[in-house]
Parts: structure tokens; C-alpha cells; sequence
């Protein structure tokens, strides 16, 4: 029964190192944390086992998540185009929003989402000074001419997703993150 | 990171951890048949807490003063900061009233789990953090200012100093007595009962109520620089 | 005994996190592991003859009671010195946006 309990534990450890995003690292600690109580009190050990069952599972989850909470949000404006970014039946569906989303997620970002219908010209930024996105994305040739934007280097086959020019930090990282230097 | 000194150090890792096992494997094995011994010397019936309540006192002092190091430099550190701005509470009726009762069962269990501590398991650091699991449940609820009112910050922290001089103070106080320091001082009762064992129920319970006002101080420090929502 | 491997085991996955994750936040939560992985191998050598709770209720040969007693001190221990650690991975990730410690090194690096 203790061996049973061993490898459980040995599971959720491995879980734990490998998972991608620091919720899923945290849930599965929480789960190792109270598996080990489990075997600590089938040793003959409760004292030792009350105090992980408490300390790890109920108190360790909430300071981590209190801890990661998101740190800023990445405003992201969108053309409706059918593959790359649409909504249907209230949830966002394509290929730039999930790879915006699992960007977001590994660095515990938070997303805000608005629709455009068109893209912007030069007279639409000068008289509309409330245009502050981050992201300009939907399936935009690769030699639109936004002002205040640059496509990202990398893009499939001619459509690419435009960052704001002075958002050094965001254009770093979500370069390291297409070429997959982030674990 | 470079990859092949980490498998190295990997490898020793294991290595070194695999000396210790077989060296622990080669011991001779110590039955506990007979532990009347521990108990009519200290009167408690849990033997652990006879042991880090009666005979290894000094190591159990180290502990609380880790432990209380590592509240104040979370509530100094953490105190500079700027409180939030934003802070969404769960205002909800059924929610308020629930959590407030979950909160006074849940200090009741945790005093009675340190209080008796030396009876069953659990102990003084279990009962402390029981009790401020409900704690933590009421700050969800509760806007910032209600909660500066209610756990105000500079008289938890009074409270914990003078629990800490308590505790020296018993343990000091044999000295006045012309016995060695950290001894049990009280008369031993029957075995078995709630009061027995001289000072180590009192221990125990001054103990509890310590972690339970600096989990407390961690939870809302926490809360009220960084923020949940 | 099978017991004892199975703490060496997971004292070794969680020395392997630290090495090989490259987030503050995943580090700190395998030396987590690491800390559960010593407390394992300590009540393994508190149970290894006999399984009973040391309290004087239950009858028979009991296990040992000293490392037991020991080993307390290091979990919560080990959750006060977490909470702390925690403390200044929120300062560093305020004060410098990232929290890759790839990134963190070359900073220091081009300080000097």
C-alpha cells in the first residue's frame, strides 16, 4: 500500500517539472504535496503527515497563486478572418489566437481582446488617440503599412501579426518564444 | 544552462544520496516495544511532542524564532509596496456568512488541536496553521479597509512579541527554582488528561497561538500588496 | 529497502528541476521537492521494523519516535524560508519584467 502511494508521488513529481505554465506546476505540487501526507501517515507517522497535509497542500497553493497572479495585460486587436482569428458561438477560435494565448499563458499574461473592422489608416490613428494596442493581428498581408507597427519577422506564407514599434520587451520575448527558447 | 556539467552534477547527486541510504540500510534496527519509560518521565502521552516539547525544548525555540524571522521580513518587505488600488472582494451575502462561521470553527479546531497537543497528534505548529486556513477565506471577502480594522497590523505584531517573551519566560524560570533551565516545573498530573504533563500543554498553546497570528500577518500582507484578483 | 529508493528518487527529480527549468518559479518549486524527498527518506528509517503510530493508546511495538520528532522542524522550516524566497521573486519580477534566469545572468554579466 505504501509502495503504491511511493509511486504516486513519484508521478506527480514528475508532473511537476514537467509542465508548461506555472498553474499547472502549482496544481500539480498541491496534488504531490497531499499524496505524500497519505504515505507519511501509513508509515506511522501522524504528526509528520498533518503538518504536510496543512503546510503544502492548503497554505504552499495559496501564496504560489497569490504569488503569480497576472502581471499586466497584452491588448490585442483583431480583423475577423476566417482561419487566422474568428468567434463562434462566444469563444475565439484560429491560428493567431491560440498561439497568442499559449504565449500568454507560459508568461501568466492576461489577454484583452477587441474587434476592428478594418485596418487602420493614417487619418483613423490621428483623430482616434484611445487606438493603444499592443498586437494588431487577423490575417494582415505581410506588406500593410501601419503606422506605429512592424510585423514580426516570422509569418506564414505573407500573413503576419503586427507589434506596437516601441514595445521593446514584448517584441523580445515573443520573438524567444516562436523560435522556442522558452521551455 | 551548459548541459554537460548539470548531467555531472546530476549523477553526483545520486551517488552521494545512495551513500547515505546504504549506510543507513547497515544500522541496527531499534524496537520500541517498552516507551512507558518517555511517559512516566514527562507525562504526556504522545511521544513526540514529549520529545520536542521535554527533552529537545532548545530545538523547538530555534524553530518559532525562524519561523517569526520569516514573518517580519515578509510584512517589511513586502510593506513598502503600494496597496492596491483594484481590489475586487466576493460580496456576496450567502458568501459573508458562510465564511465567518467557517472562520470561528476553524480557530476552535486549531486551538483545541495545539491544546492537545500532547495527547493525540498534531501539536502547536498544525493548530496555528488550521487556524489560519479560515482566516484566509474571511480577507477574500473583506474590502482593504474593513480588513486594516478588523486584523489591525500593529497590534498583531505586539501580541506575538509578548507570546514570545512568554515562552522565555517559562523556560527561564526553573532557573529560579535551582533546577536546570527548560524543565518541566509543573506538577504532573494524571496520564491521560487534558492537564497533565506540567508545561507542556501551556507550551504547546502559546505555540499555536503564535504561527496563528503570523500565518495570519503572511495571509493579509499578501493579499493587501499583491493582491488576488 | 524499496522505501528508501523511493526517497532517493524523488530527491533526484527534484535536483534534477532546479537544474534543468529555467523559471525562478518552477526552481523554487522543486526545491519543494527536494524537501518532501529528505522528510520521505527520514520516515522510511522511523518505519522501517514497525508501523504504529508512537502514541500510547494503540498497543504493540511502535515505530521509532526520534526522527519523527526531528523532522517537523524541517517542513515548516522549509515553508518559512518558500515564503520568503517568494517574496523577492515578486521584487525581482517588478523591478526587471522577466523572470528567466537566462535572461537575469546576461544582465549581470553586462553589468561588470
Amino acid at each position: 500500500m505504501e509502495i503504491l502511494l511511493g509511486l504516486m508521488g513519484i508521478a506527480f513529481a514528475v508532473g511537476v517539472i514537467t509542465a508548461p505554465g506555472h498553474m499547472r506546476a502549482v496544481i500539480f505540487m498541491g496534488a504531490f504535496s497531499i499524496t505524500m501526507a497519505t504515505y507519511y501517515y501509513a508509515m506511522g507517522a501522524p504528526d509528520v503527515a498533518m503538518a504536510e497535509a496543512t503546510l503544502g497542500a492548503v497554505f504552499t497553493t495559496f501564496i504560489y497563486v497569490v504569488a503569480m497572479k497576472h502581471r499586466g495585460s497584452i491588448k490585442v486587436a483583431y480583423i475577423r478572418n476566417k482561419p487566422f482569428f474568428y468567434r463562434e458561438n462566444g469563444k475565439f477560435i484560429g491560428i493567431e489566437y491560440n498561439l497568442l494565448k499559449t504565449f500568454a499563458d507560459s508568461s501568466s499574461m492576461h489577454l484583452e481582446i477587441t474587434r476592428i473592422a478594418n485596418v487602420p489608416s493614417h487619418s483613423d490613428l490621428k483623430k482616434d488617440p484611445s487606438f493603444d494596442f499592443d498586437i494588431v493581428c487577423g490575417g494582415l498581408k505581410i506588406d500593410t503599412e501601419i503606422e506605429g507597427y512592424k510585423p514580426l519577422p516570422y509569418h506564414l506564407q505573407g500573413f503576419a501579426i503586427y507589434v506596437k514599434e516601441d514595445s521593446e520587451d514584448l517584441l523580445e520575448n515573443l520573438e524567444d518564444f516562436l523560435t522556442g527558447e522558452t521551455p | 544552462m551548459r548541459k554537460r556539467p548539470a548531467i555531472l552534477s546530476i549523477i553526483l547527486f545520486v551517488v552521494f544520496v545512495g551513500i547515505l541510504i546504504v549506510s543507513a540500510e547497515t544500522t541496527s534496527p531499534v524496537s520500541f516495544d517498552n516507551i512507558s519509560g518517555a511517559v512516566s518521565d514527562t507525562g504526556a502521552i504522545n511521544v513526540i511532542a514529549s520529545y520536542y516539547l521535554g527533552y529537545r525544548l532548545f530545538d523547538t525555540l530555534f524553530e518559532i524564532l525562524v519561523f517569526t524571522t520569516a514573518v517580519q521580513g515578509v510584512a517589511y518587505l513586502l510593506g513598502n509596496m503600494p496597496t492596491l488600488e483594484k481590489h475586487k472582494p466576493m460580496r456576496e451575502q450567502a458568501i459573508i456568512i458562510y465564511t465567518d462561521v467557517i472562520f470561528g470553527a476553524s480557530i476552535i479546531m486549531g486551538l483545541y488541536i495545539a491544546a492537545a497537543g500532547h495527547i493525540s497528534a498534531g501539536g502547536g505548529f498544525v493548530g496555528g496553521i488550521v487556524g489560519a486556513t479560515g482566516a484566509v477565506l474571511v480577507f477574500l471577502t473583506m474590502p482593504i479597509e474593513e480588513m486594516e480594522k478588523d486584523f489591525p497590523h500593529d497590534v498583531l505584531a505586539i501580541l506575538e512579541i509578548l507570546i514570545l517573551l512568554t515562552i522565555f519566560a517559562l523556560m527561564i524560570y526553573p532557573v529560579f527554582m535551582a533546577l536546570p533551565p527548560m524543565r518541566n516545573f509543573l506538577p504532573l498530573g494524571n496520564i491521560g488528561h487534558i492537564i497533565s504533563g506540567g508545561t507542556i500543554p501551556i507550551v504547546d498553546t502559546l505555540i499555536g497561538i503564535k504561527v496563528l497570528i503570523g500565518a495570519i500577518t503572511i495571509a493579509q500582507t499578501f493579499i493587501k500588496h499583491r493582491g488576488v484578483f | 529497502m524499496v522505501y528508501l529508493l523511493i526517497g532517493l528518487i524523488i530527491f533526484s527529480i527534484g535536483g534534477i528541476g532546479i537544474i534543468w527549468k529555467d523559471d525562478i518559479l518552477h526552481k523554487l518549486l522543486s526545491l519543494g521537492i527536494m524537501n518532501a524527498g529528505v522528510v520521505v527518506l527520514f520516515v522510511s528509517i522511523a518505519g522501517l521494523h514497525h508501523k504504529t503510530p508512537p502514541i500510547l493508546n494503540t498497543k504493540g511495538p511502535y515505530a521509532d519516535p526520534i526522527p519523527q520528532a526531528v523532522i517537523i522542524t524541517s517542513i515548516v522550516i522549509g515553508f518559512a524560508t518558500m515564503s520568503l524566497a517568494l517574496v523577492f521573486t515578486m521584487l525581482i519580477a517588478l523591478k526587471k519584467g522577466t523572470l528567466s534566469s537566462k535572461k537575469l545572468e546576461e544582465e549581470i554579466d553586462n553589468e561588470h
